[in-house]
């Protein structure tokens, strides 16, 4: 019954979340996007500043343009907002707090022969990396060499949630925008095209193949304050959780768990649960004092 | 390794917040915001 | 209980978001600190939408009058240039687009610099970045400073590039939503139509 009521509050929490994200809803009604303060603020998962209804930035947007200025200053900022929220929830963020994250999961839904797992795409799940690596850094620090401004490689040319959520909306609502859309805003059209069919037979692929920003939590994961464990005393090494588990992990809450709780459903002995690493050391602290 | 990572967990998050704290004094989160609410356009890939 | 601890995380972490999104939601847009009603462009364009609202510019408009430091330290008034087609960009020193289509502008001003003022004004960053930026590139058009969005928030638009071109009686002719390379030829286009009428 627990383990029923998990699995929707999830959903509900990203539902609130990708809500909460854009709730400038006006902006949807005259295609604008809101200017307010709070835009210098970052949400933790992957919802472009350029969503009309937006009310904060993207961390990721924000990491590539503010490397414009790395000739003179680091990006003090946006590196502390990452390791706050990196620190606090890792992937978590990816399961709960991102709404490209619901949308994969939703087309997912849609019934289809779907594509499991296996070692390829345990490999796979490597491209990510890569991604952060020349699209996020390099390829920005290039240009910003070669001409003198960085370009946000990663926002320009893949991101498909900018794409769906900014580019696709602007461009509706805005005639002298669609004025202007060529071969590179058909490009991204593409990309999300690829992202959204892709979603349907394969569980979140963008979240396992492609997206920095989850490769970018994923270092936090082991160490991260919220996370998944499993009770190694009730634990039978069935490993029903390992296969069941729908992204490319090797064991419970590496760097590829998202903190779904999909595993905690299917452990025969109960031995998976979310944990906060606060709450487990008053509860070990408050078991040695009654002994 | 557990009482490895319960040190790393505050010592991260006190780093994280000096660090937006630094950042917001050498002007960091102005500079987002004005990226925010002027697009580039061809940035996001309308273009 | 210890199933649900996590979930108070979360909750928490969402009472803080609402907190902060509650607290931002005044809907204070940053342009329009400070903004005053001496909009005395045409009616309709003061009018449409609300107060904290701005509505965007069209083909046709009066072009809003504005005062803008230039980066040689002078001021330039919009309505004294009556009498001349102004063309105008707004732009940003980390903007990729925007620099890349410097170049056109340059070679714009180098042809039409008698008959019309050129002016590009940089939003929303300091007099220094701006004049490092332009010292490097050497460019000798007009350079507009709008480091507090005064003049932007007359000329609303969601993105940059934003260019502008008005004809020597005030009236907006043209209006460009993005930009980058290979503008030149829609910037000669737009010059021939401002100076003909």
């Amino acid at each position: 019954m627990d383990k029923k009521i998990g699995v929707s509050k999830r959903k509900l929490i990203q539902l609130l979340s990708a809500l909460i994200y854009n709730a400038n809803l006006k902006g949807f009604a005259n295609g604008k996007i809101y200017k307010g303060p709070l835009k210098g603020v970052c949400i933790p998962g992957l919802n472009c500043y350029s969503c009309p209804g937006a009310i904060a930035a993207c961390p990721l947007g924000s990491l590539q343009s503010s490397l414009n200025s790395i000739g003179h200053k680091w990006p003090l900022y946006i590196i502390g907002i990452i390791l706050v929220f990196g620190i606090l929830l890792g992937r978590a963020i990816c399961a709960f707090l991102c709404p490209f994250g619901l949308i994969q999961e939703l087309f997912y839904k849609i019934p289809s022969p779907k594509i499991k797992k296996s070692k390829q795409t345990r490999r796979l799940s490597l491209l990510k990396y890569g991604i952060l690596l020349v699209f996020v850094i390099l390829l920005p620090v290039y240009t910003l060499i070669q001409n003198g401004v960085a370009d946000p490689a990663f926002c320009k040319y893949i991101c498909p949630a900018g794409t769906l959520e900014g580019g696709v909306p602007l461009v509706a609502l805005n005639s002298r925008l669609r004025d202007m859309t060529g071969a590179l805003f058909n490009w991204k059209i593409f990309i999300l095209s690829i992202v959204l069919l892709g979603s349907v037979f394969i569980y979140r692929p963008f979240c396992r193949f492609l997206c920095p920003l989850g490769a970018i939590y994923s270092f936090f994961n082991p160490y991260a304050v919220f996370g998944v464990s499993v009770d190694e005393e009730k634990c039978t090494k069935c490993a029903a959780c390992t296969r069941s588990c729908k992204l490319d992990v090797h064991y419970i809450n590496d760097r590829e768990c998202i903190r779904c709780g999909e595993c905690r459903k299917v452990c025969p002995s109960n031995a998976i649960s979310y944990f906060s690493k606060i709450a487990e050391r008053h509860r070990k602290e408050n078991q040695d004092e009654k002994i | 390794m557990t009482i490895k990572k319960s040190r790393l967990q505050p010592l991260i998050l006190v780093l994280g917040i000096a660090l937006i704290a630094a950042g917001i004094i050498q002007g960091d989160y102005h500079d987002t915001l004005m990226k925010a609410i002027m697009i580039c356009l061809e940035c996001i890939g309308i273009g | 209980m210890r199933k649900f601890k996590g979930s108070i995380r979360i909750a928490a972490f969402y009472v803080l978001l609402i907190t902060v999104l509650f607290a931002g939601c005044k809907e204070k847009p940053v342009a329009d600190q400070g903004k005053s009603e001496e909009n005395n462009a045409g009616a309709d364009q003061a009018e449409a939408g609300n107060a904290a609202e701005y509505s965007e510019l069209a083909v046709g408009d009066a072009a809003p009058d504005f005062e803008v430091e230039l980066l040689d330290g002078t001021t330039l008034k919009l309505s004294d240039c009556q009498g001349q087609p102004v063309f105008l960009n707004f732009w940003a020193t980390w903007c990729p687009p925007c620099i890349a289509e410097m170049p056109d502008i340059q070679k714009l001003y180098d042809a039409y610099s008698d008959e019309a003022v050129i002016l590009a004004i940089d939003v929303g960053e300091t007099k220094d970045t701006v004049s490092s930026f332009i010292e490097e590139k050497g460019y000798t058009f007009n350079i507009g400073l709008d480091e507090n969005l005064e003049i932007g928030k007359k000329y609303p638009t969601d993105g940059i590039p934003y260019t502008v071109v008005i004809n020597s009686e005030g009236i907006i002719t043209s209006i460009h939503l993005g930009g980058g390379t290979g503008m030149l030829p829609v910037f000669e286009e737009d010059m021939q139509a401002a100076l003909a009428e």
